[in-house]
């Protein structure tokens, strides 16, 4: 799973050990999870959101075919998942 | 790291200072523990009236666990006093990545521990008996202890 938390953070000029002060983290935790060795838990995900005033979907994004939901998709043909899946969204 | 496990995760510094205080109050057990080494290594050298490895390893056992004790309290001590320092201790013990990482480690140790029990069980059969009762029991108790937490986990999940 992808996450956009190193441009946010850079974006709003926010240094690592601040961001992970603010969600209760260490800054070894912020660090993972900029470089995609960890995955962030719900509450987590949900704690950063808050902190930059943005959904979870709109911070991590959830790879379709990483996850092997890619069936789910045409199963259900939900447009959404399937605009995701194709890079249309 | 243990600790952290045994006593829950403290969301706020208030509950990690109330955790601490629940830690320290089991201090004086530990002390107690490492006194009872001691005084067991002190009669088994006035019985056997010589110091053999085994009244030795539990001196050292007893004085290990006693210092160990008071450097706890006066850590626990320190971060009680210490806000700053209470809720960098806290963020590093109940970070979730530290948690992760020590369940992974817990799990990789004890994987091979009963790789290793099993290969004890093997290899000493040949030649001891006691050796492999005694791996065999501990390669048992483990697989006992794995499914009743299971159990207990199931329920509470």
């Amino acid at each position: 799973m992808k996450n956009r938390i190193q441009e946010l953070r850079k974006e709003r000029r926010i240094t690592q050990s601040e961001l992970a002060d603010a969600v209760d983290v260490t800054r070894q935790t912020i660090i993972s999870l900029e470089n995609g060795r960890y995955r962030a838990s719900l509450v987590l995900a949900h704690k950063i959101a808050q902190y930059f005033g943005m959904r979870i979907e709109d911070i991590f994004i959830f790879d379709l075919e990483e996850e092997n939901v890619c069936c789910l998709c045409h199963q259900y043909g939900d447009p959404r998942i399937q605009m995701r899946n194709t890079g249309k969204l | 790291m243990f600790m952290s496990s045994i006593w829950g995760p403290a969301n706020t510094d208030e509950e990690y200072r109330e955790t601490l205080k629940t830690r320290r109050r089991f201090i004086p057990v530990l002390m107690l523990g490492g006194a009872a080494s001691i005084a067991v290594s002190v009669i088994l050298i006035r019985v056997r009236e010589e110091k053999d490895f085994v009244a030795g390893l539990y001196m050292g056992l007893g004085c290990g666990i006693l210092v160990a004790s008071i450097i706890l309290f006066l850590r626990i001590r320190s971060l009680l006093r210490d806000e700053k320092k209470l809720r960098m201790k806290r963020l590093q013990e109940f970070d979730e990545r530290n948690i992760q990482l020590t369940l992974k480690a817990h799990n990789t140790a004890g994987v091979l521990l009963i790789m290793t029990g099993y290969v004890i069980m093997l290899v000493s059969g040949f030649f001891s008996m006691e050796v492999f009762w005694t791996a065999w029991g501990l390669v048992m108790l483990y697989f006992v202890l794995f499914i009743v937490g299971r159990f207990i986990y199931d329920k509470r999940m």
